[in-house]
């Protein structure tokens, strides 16, 4: 035990409990008050309550359920692509034996672009008059395409943020590969476990934990995602139909000045990412041998 | 011995680091003393000002603010000026909001005068010009008292810096190319789309899901001219007929094509890239919109569809420079904060950035073709003018309408079932 007193441990945490209850514990359930109040444009008057009729209208908002549904796309989306592709690029990775800090950087590259740069550029790709899709469409003589039609738009932003944030995810998995104890990857070859086998019999059941972390990340940045659809299509362009819950509680608070209806949402978002990740969690715990 | 030894030695070490104390002390007292007694005006106090402005970094006006901050710095070493300035996107006024709303305001900002404002003032954020002029009576007493704008309290709380106006661009080569007329009533305006969607170019450069507001607008004065576009409907109701017949426009427009493919999710810098590069011939936008061939593009009043050669154009005054009351509470503030506020309201800093000066200016020499036209615009516009609608409906039900656009133009939506939900949420 590093310190025998337990007093000096308490003192050493106390200032980042003392942080996050002022920075974030207390703004949540300042935000949950915030919700049953009437509140017109940030730090407007707290002065009609109005309890739970924004829960009820929750209910009735169309954009809310278009935003959820989207949300809950856009979740699934990123667990099976962002976690599986950067799950598989880590297996091919670690087999490799020449070029992995090569290829470790270039899938990691994204990362660090900023969302805005990445939005902003991939609109120069959608653009139907002279962006780049369009352009090697021409090439081979086919008709310009809206891609950020009613029926495309959707799945045309989830790809950038999928494609984003997979390195993010590869390396995780990298790291939790490269700590699995060599031994038992000797042991198995000894065995005769080979290839495929290897990986599904000794990589993927050690990687469980990693996995599971992965899945929670993932469940907890799909609804939290923001920044990249709405530099692509701005207020969940075109008809609203491309909100996340993320950009409908911006919209509603910022731009709307509906604050408490806002901080509705809001609270709607941080349940459901405890939900979601809880129930995630019950099926990728670690079984008791 | 031992003990005498050490006890001289450490009364020795503690006299020498209490001489070494109490000499410091009075050093920096006669250091910082000798300028004060050799100069022949007292030291200013030195105050630090935070200012904010909404020259974004693509608006011309903004390199001459900055040789305005940079002269007024020169000439008062003792004011510091941290100086923000950016666009002013929905973004930004969120931002600015937020600020306000955790105490962390500017001391000087210049900032919306319309409806953005109305909710700080009420909270009483910044300080009126009469409070202001009870203590400093000259103050900015070279602006006409009609530039300022009357907040809802009935007080004058901005000091107006230009105007603007929203227009109907048109690259003139492309009317000329095509041989059609510059549009001036609504027949020459349709006939110019048909012509231009039958030879692949893009009628009007506009963005339903960026900035639909210049086309709400415009084609509310169109439908109704300026009258009907002042109503401020107060009951469901009371919405002028004129309102359903502008908003009946955007699905004869889109059924001709006036738009282009991706209107429906473009972004307002990839459309007016559309107009810049001759592909769209049409853009309404404002005055700080800069053609990129700005001698051929010209600035005129949307056609009205009741008249030939309407005069009347969106336009007014709806920004000006606020001082805080929280920077006004730091009286040692207040002198700088006037100063400030002076300097960026000279006739000649004001007549450099603008044609449209809430204060006499130096005749504009030397402006490109749309500039020239954009001024002669405004002026020809005379008493036909009007703040735009969104400076009296704000918020929710202006989210609601300009969220509508796209739908309506579908023919998903129909226009009275969407203005009467707007107004429903406007009253409530």
């Amino acid at each position: 035990m590093l310190y025998k007193k337990k007093n000096v441990l308490l003192i050493l945490m106390g200032p980042t409990l003392l942080i996050m209850i002022i920075f974030m514990y207390y703004p949540f359930f300042v935000n949950i008050f915030d919700s049953m109040y009437d509140i017109n444009g940030l730090g407007g008057a707290k002065d009609t309550f109005i309890g739970l009729a924004n829960y009820k209208k929750l209910f009735q908002d169309e954009h809310m359920l278009t935003a959820l549904k989207n949300t809950f796309v856009l979740m699934f989306c990123i667990v099976l692509f962002q976690v599986g592709i950067g799950l598989v690029l880590a297996l091919m990775v670690d087999s490799i034996k020449k070029g992995q800090k090569f290829f470790k950087t270039v899938y990691f590259f994204p990362i660090v672009i900023s969302a805005t740069a990445i939005g902003l550029m991939v609109n120069l790709f959608y653009s139907y008059y002279g962006g780049m899709f369009n352009q090697i469409l021409a090439v081979f003589g086919k008709d310009s395409i809206n891609w950020k039609s009613d029926e495309l738009a959707l799945i045309m932003i989830i790809l950038p943020i999928i494609w984003s944030y997979v390195g993010f995810y590869f390396v995780l998995l990298v790291t939790g590969i490269n700590n699995i104890s060599a031994d038992i990857f000797e042991s198995a070859e000894l065995d005769g476990a080979t290839g495929l086998k290897k990986i599904w019999y000794i990589t993927l059941p050690l990687l469980r934990n990693v996995i599971a972390t992965c899945v929670t990340l993932a469940i907890t940045g799909s609804l939290k995602t923001f920044d990249l659809p709405w530099i692509i299509a701005p207020r969940g362009a075109p008809k609203g139909l491309t909100h996340f819950a993320g950009t409908y509680m911006y919209e509603t608070t910022f731009i709307a000045d509906n604050v408490d209806y806002g901080a509705t949402i809001a609270l709607v978002i941080v349940v459901l990412g405890v939900a979601v990740s809880q129930i995630a969690n019950i099926f990728l715990k670690e079984k008791e041998m | 011995m031992k003990k005498i030894l050490a006890l001289i030695l450490a009364m020795s070490l503690a006299f020498t680091l209490f001489v070494g104390c109490g000499a410091q002390d009075p050093a920096p007292t006669t250091d910082s003393t000798a300028p004060t007694t050799d100069s022949t005006e007292p030291e200013a106090e030195e105050v630090s000002l935070k200012t904010v402005s909404m020259f974004g970094a693509t608006d011309p006006a903004l390199e001459k603010y900055n040789v305005v901050l940079e002269e007024f710095k020169a000439a008062n070493p003792h004011i510091e000026v941290v100086d923000e300035s950016s666009a002013s996107d929905e973004t930004w006024k969120a931002k600015i909001k937020a600020d306000f709303a955790v105490g962390n305001e500017p001391d000087v900002i210049l900032y919306f005068t319309d409806a953005n404002s109305h909710e700080l003032i009420s909270q009483g954020k910044f300080v009126d010009v009469e409070t202001i002029r009870a203590e400093f009576p000259e103050f900015v007493d070279h602006i006409s008292d009609h530039s300022f704008t009357t907040a809802p309290d009935g007080k004058q709380y901005a000091v107006s810096t230009r105007g603007f106006y929203e227009a109907l661009f048109c690259n003139t080569d492309l009317f000329e190319k095509y041989d059609l007329e510059l549009p001036t009533n609504w027949d020459s305006l349709l006939k110019a789309v048909e012509v231009f969607v039958a030879n692949d170019i893009v009628p009007f450069a506009a963005s339903f899901s960026d900035v639909p507001h210049y086309m709400i607008e415009h084609l509310i004065i169109a439908a109704g001219g300026i009258e009907g576009h002042k109503a401020v409907p107060t009951s469901v109701d009371d919405i002028p007929a004129s309102w359903v017949t502008a908003m009946e426009q955007f699905e004869v427009l889109y059924n001709m094509g006036a738009f282009p493919v991706d209107v429906n999710a473009t972004t307002n810098p990839l459309v007016n890239e559309l107009f810049n590069t001759k592909q769209a011939a049409m853009v309404v936008d404002g005055s700080w919109f800069v053609p990129t061939d700005a001698e051929t593009a010209v600035a005129m009043p949307f056609p009205s569809m009741t008249e030939d050669n309407s005069k009347a154009v969106v336009g007014g005054f709806t920004s000006g420079w606020y001082i805080t009351e929280k920077a006004w509470a730091d009286e040692s503030k207040r002198q700088a904060l006037v100063d400030f506020v002076e300097a960026v309201s000279t006739p000649e800093f004001l007549g450099s950035i603008t044609t449209v000066a809430p204060c006499d200016i130096p005749a504009p020499t030397g402006l490109s073709n749309v500039a020239q036209t954009g001024y002669e615009t405004f002026v020809g516009a005379g008493a036909d003018l009007d703040l735009p609608v969104d400076s009296r409906i704000s918020g929710e039900p202006w989210v609601l309408w300009t969220g509508s656009i796209s739908s309506l133009a579908e023919g998903e939506l129909d226009a009275t079932e969407m203005l009467n939900e707007v107004i429903t949420e406007f009253l409530n």
